[in-house]
């Protein structure tokens, strides 16, 4: 053995122990860690130190095991070739007759599977073609009309009827046509109703018309759809949450702000007999997002 | 002789009566009257220091300072009390929550100052009792009339130009039923006639209820629910992990 072969042989020999040493502690951490985690789980348990003491001790297991075979066990790679291991001529050519005959020759056999498989297809197709029929007829008018009508009183979820004492300035509440029990009916009818401070009511004229200083709006954004619930009292604006639409609720909810292009369709409302808010109508404009035969011509604001 | 006994005995009585009278008056005037008229002589003596200078004297506001505050109601004073919204420093400042500034026995003395001398209308401080209250009730409450500004978990988000649905936190429950009744800031109000006080308790009572969820992860994400969480959790875990057996990947030597 040469000197250069014994210094290499000592050189390997000190790294690996050194590797034997490292791997040791790892896994000695990776023991302490895991009985850590014994203890923390018997006591009661607390996720994070548990998810850290597990950190912990997988990390430790690995990379003992990386040193070790990386390291530790690190033998020279030795590559060994092979020969080509084809099959010989004849029982290739065995073979491919073979196949021709029993699994090759069965799909000609079996045409019936295929025309089941094009009429899978077909039926496919078929259903595919069903979406066309919401193309027509046209939905009439009900983009036109609520479930509010003349004389219905205004009720909040509960389903209680609504006195005009009841809402102070600063106040609003969503309140429904009473009656309307099914979602179809309440969705398109859903409205605000707002107390505004004394004096503070600017409506346009030939505006529907209003009971004190209440007004009621339709909640559905003339942009989208959404909800439009975010009342900022003091400023007396209602701001839809989903495009950041603003209407100003003393000027009969013109749009002030964001993407809507038309005012919030306002209620026209009044008092019955026993003294409860009803509806004296539908809302003056339709509600929910613009449509295409929507005639209004958008408003816009002036500066 | 029989005369002059019943005289005796008749001013007897009257004498005894008019002792008790007496003594029943000074227990129900002198000394209860007595101990209320010095906590409303020091809310006096806090409300000239504190607030007149920008509400006056009699909370009548003043121009360009301060706001009637004689109809805002005994709940209003105690929300903006406790929250350390008032009193300002100074009246430029933002009104915004803070250390308070008043003691609690400072803040009852203005109270019962501002009650007995001040006030018009306005709200009463709501009388809670969230642990007993309905807390489905409070939730579908909430649902309706909080989650669009205050967001469904109560953590607070942006309602329109500069201003902010806070986090319902730090707020405590005394203060969340106030500013229900009162609509502080931009806040709507949600009165009496609509709201009974069982609602307000209710709603309080589901906020309280929506923060002190347990958090078994660790960090909430804004109470965002485990699968959202979980979401986060798999894109980033997931993310880092690639990157790292990317790396690795890049910097593995072909074999000899």
């Amino acid at each position: 053995m040469s000197d250069r072969q014994v210094d290499q042989w000592e050189q390997r020999h000190a790294r690996t122990d050194r590797a034997a040493r490292q791997a040791a502690t790892t896994f000695f951490v990776a023991i302490l860690a895991a009985i850590g985690l014994f203890v923390v789980y018997i006591q009661g348990g607390q996720t994070q130190l548990e998810g850290v003491l597990l950190f912990v001790a997988f990390s430790g297991v690995g990379a003992g095991i990386g040193l070790w075979a990386k390291v530790i066990l690190d033998e020279p790679q030795v590559v060994e070739d092979r020969p080509m291991m084809r099959s010989p001529r004849e029982s290739r050519e065995a073979f491919e007759a073979e196949y021709d005959e029993t699994v090759g020759g069965g799909l000609a056999r079996r045409s019936f599977l295929v025309k089941l498989l094009m009429g899978a297809g077909a039926s496919l197709g078929l259903a595919l073609l069903i979406p066309l029929r919401s193309l027509g007829p046209g939905p009439e008018n009900e983009l036109f009309t609520t479930s509010w009508r003349a004389g219905a009183r205004l009720v909040l979820p509960t389903g209680a009827p609504i006195r005009p004492d009841d809402v102070g300035p600063d106040q609003i509440v969503t309140v429904f046509p009473e009656g309307a029990r099914t979602v179809e009916e309440q969705a398109d009818s859903q409205a605000v109703l707002i107390g505004l401070r004394q004096d503070a009511m600017d409506l346009p004229p030939g505006s529907p018309a209003t009971v004190g200083n209440l007004v009621v709006y339709s909640k559905l954004c003339t942009h989208a759809g959404c909800p439009v619930g975010l009342y900022r009292a003091s400023a007396a604006e209602l701001l839809c949450p989903c495009h950041q639409s603003t209407f100003d609720v003393t000027r009969g909810a013109v749009p002030i702000s964001g993407p809507a292009a038309r005012p919030l369709p306002q209620l026209p409302i009044g008092v019955d007999d026993d003294g409860f808010l009803v509806a004296l109508g539908d809302f003056e404009a339709p509600v929910g997002p613009t449509f295409w035969n929507l005639t209004d011509e958008p408003i816009v604001e002036e500066a | 002789m029989r005369a002059g006994r019943v005289r005796l005995h008749r001013i007897a009585v009257v004498g005894l009566g008019t002792l008790l009278a007496a003594v029943t008056l000074q227990a129900a005037l002198g000394g209860r009257a007595g101990a209320q008229e010095t906590e409303v002589d020091r809310g006096a003596g806090i409300w000239a220091t504190q607030c007149a200078l920008c509400h006056g004297e009699l909370g009548r506001g003043m121009q360009d300072k301060g706001p009637d505050i004689r109809a805002a109601g005994t709940a209003a004073i105690d929300f903006v009390i406790r929250t350390g919204r008032m009193p300002l420093e100074d009246a430029s400042n933002r009104v915004q929550r803070s250390e308070p500034h008043l003691t609690a026995a400072q803040r009852d003395a203005v109270l019962a100052f501002y009650d007995r001398a001040i006030r018009t209308g306005g709200p009463d401080i709501p009388r809670i009792e969230p642990r007993t209250a309905d807390l489905a009730r409070g939730r579908e409450l909430f649902v309706q009339n909080c989650a669009a500004c205050h967001g469904p978990t109560a953590a607070g988000i942006a309602v329109g130009q500069r201003d902010l649905a806070p986090s319902l936190d730090e707020a405590s429950p005394i203060e969340i039923a106030e500013a229900v009744r009162i609509g502080p800031g931009r806040m709507p109000v949600f009165g009496t006639d609509i709201y009974t006080e069982d609602d307000v308790e209710a709603v309080t009572a589901w906020v309280l209820d929506l923060r002190e969820r347990a958090a078994p992860g660790g960090a909430q994400v804004g109470r965002s629910g485990p699968v959202s969480e979980g979401a986060i959790a798999w894109i980033v875990g997931m993310g880092l992990l690639l990157l790292m057996i990317y790396l690795l990947g890049e910097h593995a030597q072909d074999p000899p």
